[in-house]
């Protein structure tokens, strides 16, 4: 194996076991800050005997075991450790254990537990969005702060001063590094959690400015994060509702760009190169999506939508009306104009142009629609699709100019001249 | 004259989701079934004089007896199934006919009516209202079309032939090959539009296809081929004059007043009668 490989390799175990390492150190050292320099430190070793004594059989654990005694180091020179003997004081009595072997345990118990209550404390509202966004990639998707910020578009600084403040407000705020009791806490905590992984997701699947249409990686990370947790807590629907959303979703990647790297719409794909293993993954995940009482979420219905057009062998079979009346239920639970938007796109394929124009044309005084590029979009193709071209061509170029995307703005471009060519 | 044939069903559920967003969410009970008449009474208000109805009461046909997994009522919201019923009373009332089917599906009235209609000499066009692809096999020529208002479309035969790749006689056939999700039945495995439509133009129907093409499919082809075909026989009318709109009933202003919508019995008794 040669260098190159082995820091390879490496790379891979860091994606792999860093969000279990930090869990488990954050638990020990109650903060998240140091947790991540001691998982850091023990990379940094990795990196420096791998190369000569080669990758060991289990590296995750190899990790673990090195992170634990620079724990202790750490927990003995300052006054951690007296405090951690207090607190496991009477444990250690009970069990004449040493206090390092109580803390060996202590590491090696619930690492799944552990993974939550970091994803709920990466994940905590006394961040903004954009800082749990960071904090959850850097801490449970293992990305560096480098790889945040060529995600994101946004200068490495930024990034790395956002991950810092991040962990000073957790520090500050005394956030308890915990799952939240059931009921209301956990409801609010989760549904927190899961905005953050989606976020992620939707910055890979549809990459709100730049040269690309899609940035896989993120879509990856995201549903590696989606999975993780529809294990920890498999009794919540909703984890399973957002897990269905992105397999179906991601199901489309690789279909939804040209070779150009062009933007391919859902109705103009090959569904051939759908990819189906994820699609019954997806499938598999939305049936476990139910509420207890029946009924379903908002990723749910989401998810339920997207199975729709997964369930359609050809546009033609797409089953509009079901996904008007999913869109329904959904502008139920969350109303919104994005919502109302998308379910008048269902309602013109379903019921024809018309009848979602009429829908689109009340949404145009919307204030919270008022940049949204999807509006002049939706309503140019559904202008031109009852032949009003010259109106359509201005929305196009509406949409064009509103769009932040470059190759969604060539696609918008693109209509708009089809447009103008017809009479 | 032209002869209007319209896809009750289809237009109840146009009706119930397109007025959701104005209603924001909350269904008016009877709010489907007002949309389907003022949107009929705008058709004759454009010089329609011969017009019926189709609807099925519970979308639960002899189909179901011959393909477990054929379509059902099953998942219609009941907001809306409520108002299949009303529907039917609502347009009597309004003086238009309505074929509510029972054993049979709106889509076999709709083709009678076409077939009964097209008998006829002093018909110069049958338009058929719906986008459901089944109403393909019913055009004839110029003579029978299919008005598809999801397309915008209106499609005769050269048009089902674009859209299909076969004539309509042949769309049962292509149907039973490449599936309807919708009506719930697969078609066969490995057939696909392309295909399908390259046997039929080289053999014609599926009882004429080699042995070889289909092998072991075949029993299971010509069933789903029984599924797509629309029956022509069912005894709707015997004159096309019985479709010929003379103004709303007696009893219109009355239930008009059950709707709770003014507007209607204004238009109705204003609407031009032939």
């Amino acid at each position: 194996m040669t260098t190159s490989d082995t820091h390879r390799a490496i790379d891979a175990v860091w994606r792999i076991e860093s969000a279990k390492l930090i869990a488990g150190l954050t638990r020990i050292t109650g903060d998240v800050g140091t947790a991540e320099d001691l998982a850091q430190d023990a990379l940094v070793a990795a990196l420096e005997r791998w190369p000569q004594s080669g990758v060991p059989d289990n590296p995750g654990a190899w990790l673990m075991a090195t992170a634990k005694h620079r724990a202790i180091d750490v927990l003995r020179r300052g006054k951690l450790l007296e405090r951690k003997h207090a607190e496991l004081g009477h444990e250690l009595e009970a069990r004449q254990e040493s206090p390092e072997r109580a803390l060996h345990a202590a590491l090696d118990d619930h690492v799944g537990d552990d993974l939550l209550s970091l994803m709920f404390t990466a994940c905590h509202p006394v961040l903004a969005t954009e800082a749990r966004v960071a904090l959850t990639l850097r801490l449970l998707g293992g990305l560096t702060t480098d790889e945040i910020a060529r995600a994101f578009l946004v200068p490495k600084a930024t990034i790395a001063q956002r991950i810092v403040r991040a962990k000073r407000t957790l520090a500050a705020a005394r956030v308890p590094f915990e799952v939240p009791p059931p009921g209301a806490e956990l409801a609010a905590r989760l549904s927190s959690v899961l905005e953050v992984i989606y976020l992620v997701f939707n910055e890979g699947y549809s990459a709100t400015a730049g040269d690309d249409w899609m940035r896989p990686a993120l879509c990856e990370d995201a549903l590696r994060l989606g999975r993780i947790l529809a294990e920890l807590i498999p009794q919540e629907p909703e984890v399973h509702g957002l897990v269905a959303l992105m397999e179906i979703q991601a199901s489309r990647s690789t279909a939804r760009v040209g070779p150009a790297g062009e933007p391919i719409l859902l109705l103009d794909q090959d569904r051939g190169r759908w990819d189906h293993l994820l699609i019954r993954r997806g499938l598999a995940a939305l049936e476990r999506a139910e509420a207890p009482g029946g009924g379903y979420g908002p990723y749910a219905l989401q998810a339920a939508i997207a199975a729709c057009h997964a369930r359609a062998r050809t546009p033609e079979e797409t089953d509009w009306t079901r996904i008007v009346a999913l869109y329904d239920e959904l502008a139920q639970l969350l109303p919104s104009p994005v919502v109302d938007l998308n379910r008048a796109v269902a309602l013109g394929m379903a019921f024809g142009p018309a009848a979602g124009l009429e829908v689109v044309d009340t949404l145009t005084q919307e204030p919270s629609l008022k940049g949204y590029h999807l509006l002049p979009a939706v309503r140019g193709d559904l202008l031109d699709k009852l032949g009003r071209f010259a109106e359509a061509r201005a929305e196009f170029e509406r949409a064009a100019s509103l769009t932040r995307n470059a190759r969604e703005r060539t696609l918008l471009l693109e209509r708009a001249a089809r447009a103008r060519a017809r009479p | 004259m032209i002869v209007h044939l319209v896809d009750g069903t289809y237009e109840l559920f146009r009706q119930f989701y397109g007025r959701r967003h104005a209603t924001k969410g909350k269904d008016e009970r009877l709010g489907a079934v007002i949309g389907v008449l003022h949107s009929v009474l705008e058709m004759i208000e454009q010089g329609a004089t011969h017009v019926g109805v189709a609807t099925d009461h519970v979308i639960e046909s002899f189909r179901n007896r011959l393909w477990a997994d054929y379509k059902t009522g099953e998942g219609i919201e009941p907001a809306l199934l409520a108002q299949f019923h009303p529907l039917e009373e609502a347009l009597t009332a309004m003086g238009v006919v309505v074929w509510p089917m029972i054993e049979l599906e709106a889509d076999d009235a709709l083709a009678s009516a076409a077939h009964i209609a097209a008998r006829d000499e002093r018909v110069e066009k049958v338009c058929i209202w719906t986008p459901d692809k089944d109403l393909a096999q019913c055009v004839r020529g110029d003579r029978v079309v299919q008005v598809d208002r999801k397309g915008p479309k209106i499609r005769n035969a050269e048009g089902v032939h674009e859209k299909f790749g076969v004539e309509p006689a042949l769309i049962p056939d292509f149907l039973a090959l490449v599936g309807d999700a919708q009506d719930g039945y697969p078609g066969i495995p490995g057939i696909g539009a392309v295909t399908a439509a390259r046997l039929l133009n080289q053999y014609g129907g599926i009882e004429a296809f080699p042995p070889t093409v289909l092998g072991d499919s075949r029993d299971l082809a010509l069933l789903f081929k029984d599924l797509a075909t629309l029956r022509t026989d069912a005894a709707l009318f015997r004159n096309v004059d019985e479709l010929e709109w003379r103004g709303p009933t007696s009893a219109f202003p009355a239930y008009v007043d059950r709707l709770g919508d003014a507007r209607l019995l204004e238009r109705g008794l204003n609407a031009p009668v032939a």
